[in-house]
């Protein structure tokens, strides 16, 4: 692999939280929700993140973004470390990096048409581009997110849910940014849409060699785009490898769950698959399993499993797997 | 035997906008036991005609068409009568766990005053089934966690809790709208499991709406597609799965990501979803529609049986004759 635009290491967020209904005097615990992550991500590569709610997969896109402290380890961009830079500092960086949102219409103001959201970064981030430059450079961007000319002077309402995500995809894009953070951009699509917009965000990230860090509850989606993947269980990375081995011969027990758990649109295939549900749900991140934190709901479970927090290991085919018994 | 059967049905609700036209001519077939599902994007249409049959429509909604159930007319009936039976023979679940239980009520006696109203056992005995109920519905330690309130029990749970609430008069018919997608994939399989079991130990027939061609295909016997309001296609599922003759039904089954297939690229269908206020003279998917044509855009398609169980709606049908 070449260089990489952002190597994060050992990244942990930690918050501080009150449990619901104690008195203000009760001393807060520590939620760990993103615990010893590390991860390399090259340029024009795209790295799927999956896991279940309150796996800790947002947190930790919002703290590469700088929206929620880190509280341990480094995230390398092109060499200088994120969390050590002061605001000012990481300003002219945040251009590089862009988000898009799960809720694709609550992501854009509802008093500014549709022209004037693509092209607010471009006044943040651009100062001195006369109006009829922007004006240009969003038409183009909006023709290549698959909207109209006319669209310009629409207000979000006007907009479908996956018209809304085209203009926060080109709102995103229209500083040029090299890094493009997904969190959950198409779970509240329909499928039809949904698949839309996963051939857009692939079609751009080949014409503009972005990156591309795509978030998602949902494999079956996450395997359509990313190059490769990090499954996330309880703030921990349980398994991080290519698409391909990791899908088609998954080795943690965890993954191999999550698969057994997508169902299959074929009658055929679906009725004849044993049902080999996990059993249980996600345990609280605030008094997580000692150990492996899987370990409550996994079928290979044993003693050892509590004592210590199995390493992640690289395995021959270059992936990490975070369990000795995978 | 015919459990419930739909004939015709039209929403539409009086807004500041205009008229909104949710549900448009829908027929739907339910045999006792059956599971059957109800498939269709947003506004679709598919929750409006389960509110419908319920009779729990908003109040600027007006009705036409039939609901007959067990030789009972539904549309129209008085509140009183429909009160016998809500929840005694059809119940419904909803898609999100926590805002269909009540926060101030404990789970015990939300599901104890079912039965004391409907079938009216004391405060003991429905106590005992309650707790019976969630047993079925494998909620640990029923006994000491069903006088715990809503907020203590995780997604999944409290989706168990709703189930069991709603099996409390053991209807003849149960309503799951959209059951799992507020849910977890690990906690989902276990969620659409329990729901199986319903259908074979309480021989309550099912209707499953959902947008997830993956659950219809593992655990439903007869599926509706639904579009504009209306229904484009109907049939067995393992039939309709593997060649479906609607285009739309091709369509959305080609759009879902799937595990099991390596093609790179998703196949979507493109366009939009419709606007509810603008409903088209002729079929509602012409505009998306890969094979519509001319008369596609002004005439309505009649609904035409094909094979035994299957229906369409379309001018030019998939593998068939048009």
């Amino acid at each position: 692999m070449n260089v990489p635009l952002l190597s994060v290491r050992d990244l942990s967020v930690t918050f501080r939280v009150r449990p619901g209904g104690s008195p203000p005097w009760v001393r807060p615990k520590e939620l760990h929700a993103v615990r010893g992550v590390g991860f390399d991500l090259a340029p024009a590569e795209t790295l799927g993140i999956v896991g279940e709610s309150g796996s800790g997969k947002s947190t930790l896109a919002r703290s590469l973004i700088g929206t929620v402290p880190a509280t341990g380890g480094r995230a390398l961009w092109q060499g200088r470390d994120l969390l050590a830079l002061d605001p000012g500092e990481r300003r002219p960086l945040r251009r590089d990096m862009q988000m898009i949102f799960q809720n694709p219409l609550g992501a854009l103001d509802p008093r500014m048409t549709a022209g004037e959201i693509i092209a607010e970064p471009l006044v943040t981030h651009e100062t001195g581009l006369s109006r009829h430059e922007i004006t240009l450079r969003v038409k183009s961007l909006l023709e290549r997110v698959g909207l109209l000319p006319e669209h310009t002077n629409r207000y979000p309402h006007e907009f479908s849910g996956g018209q809304c995500q085209r203009i926060g995809i080109a709102r995103a894009l229209i500083v040029q940014p090299k890094l493009l953070i997904c969190d959950e951009p198409v779970s509240a699509l329909d499928v039809s849409v949904q698949a839309q917009i996963v051939n857009l965000l692939r079609d751009l990230q080949r014409d503009f060699d972005l990156s591309l860090i795509f978030i998602s509850h949902d494999l079956s989606v996450v395997k359509h785009i990313a190059d490769r993947i990090l499954v996330f269980y309880l703030g921990r990375v349980m398994e991080y490898g290519a698409t391909r081995d990791l899908v088609h011969d998954p080795r943690h027990p965890y993954t191999r769950a999550l698969i057994a758990a997508t169902p299959v649109p074929d009658p055929a295939v679906e009725r004849g698959r044993p049902a080999t549900g996990l059993e249980g749900e996600l345990p609280s991140p605030l008094s997580p399993p000692s150990g492996c934190v899987f370990r409550t709901r996994c079928p290979l479970a044993r003693q050892s499993c509590a004592e210590a927090v199995p390493a992640l290991q690289e395995r021959d085919d270059g992936r990490f797997v975070a369990c000795p018994f995978g | 035997m015919t459990l419930l059967q739909v004939r015709d049905l039209n929403v539409s609700f009086r807004t500041g906008d205009g008229t909104v036209n949710a549900v448009n001519g829908v027929d739907l077939r339910v045999a006792a036991g059956q599971a059957i599902a109800v498939v269709g994007e947003s506004g679709s249409g598919k929750s409006q005609i389960m509110l419908a049959i319920m009779g729990l429509l908003a109040r600027n909604a007006a009705a036409s068409g039939s609901i007959m159930f067990d030789g009972v007319e539904l549309l129209g009936l008085g509140e009183r009568a429909f009160n016998r039976i809500r929840a005694r023979e059809i119940a419904m679940i909803f898609q999100d766990p926590m805002t269909a239980l009540n926060p101030y009520m404990r789970i015990s006696h939300q599901m104890t005053e079912v039965l004391t109203l409907h079938k009216g056992m004391s405060r003991g005995e429905a106590l005992g089934e309650a707790v019976r109920l969630l047993d079925a519905m494998e909620v640990p330690e029923a006994r000491t966690r069903i006088t715990m309130y809503p907020h203590e029990f995780s997604g999944g749970m409290r989706q168990r809790v709703l189930i069991a609430m709603a099996l409390l008069c053991r209807p003849r018919l149960l309503i799951a709208d959209e059951p799992t997608t507020a849910l977890d994939a690990t906690v989902r399989g276990q969620i659409m499991r329990l729901l199986g079991n319903v259908r074979s130990t309480f021989d309550t027939a099912v209707i499953l709406v959902t947008h997830d061609a993956g659950i219809v295909a593992g655990h439903c016997d007869e599926m509706v597609v639904l579009y504009g309001g209306q229904v484009m296609e109907s049939g067995p599922v393992a039939q309709t799965f593997a060649a479906p003759h609607h285009p739309y039904t091709r369509g959305l089954l080609d759009a879902v990501p799937r595990l099991d297939r390596d093609d790179e690229r998703l196949r979507d269908i493109p366009g939009d979803p419709l606007s509810m206020h603008q409903l088209p003279r002729g079929c509602p998917f012409a505009e998306r529609c890969p094979r519509a044509d001319e008369r596609c855009h002004h005439v309505r398609p009649p609904g035409v049986g094909h094979a035994p169980g299957r229906w369409v709606a379309c001018h030019w049908p998939l593998g068939g004759t048009g």
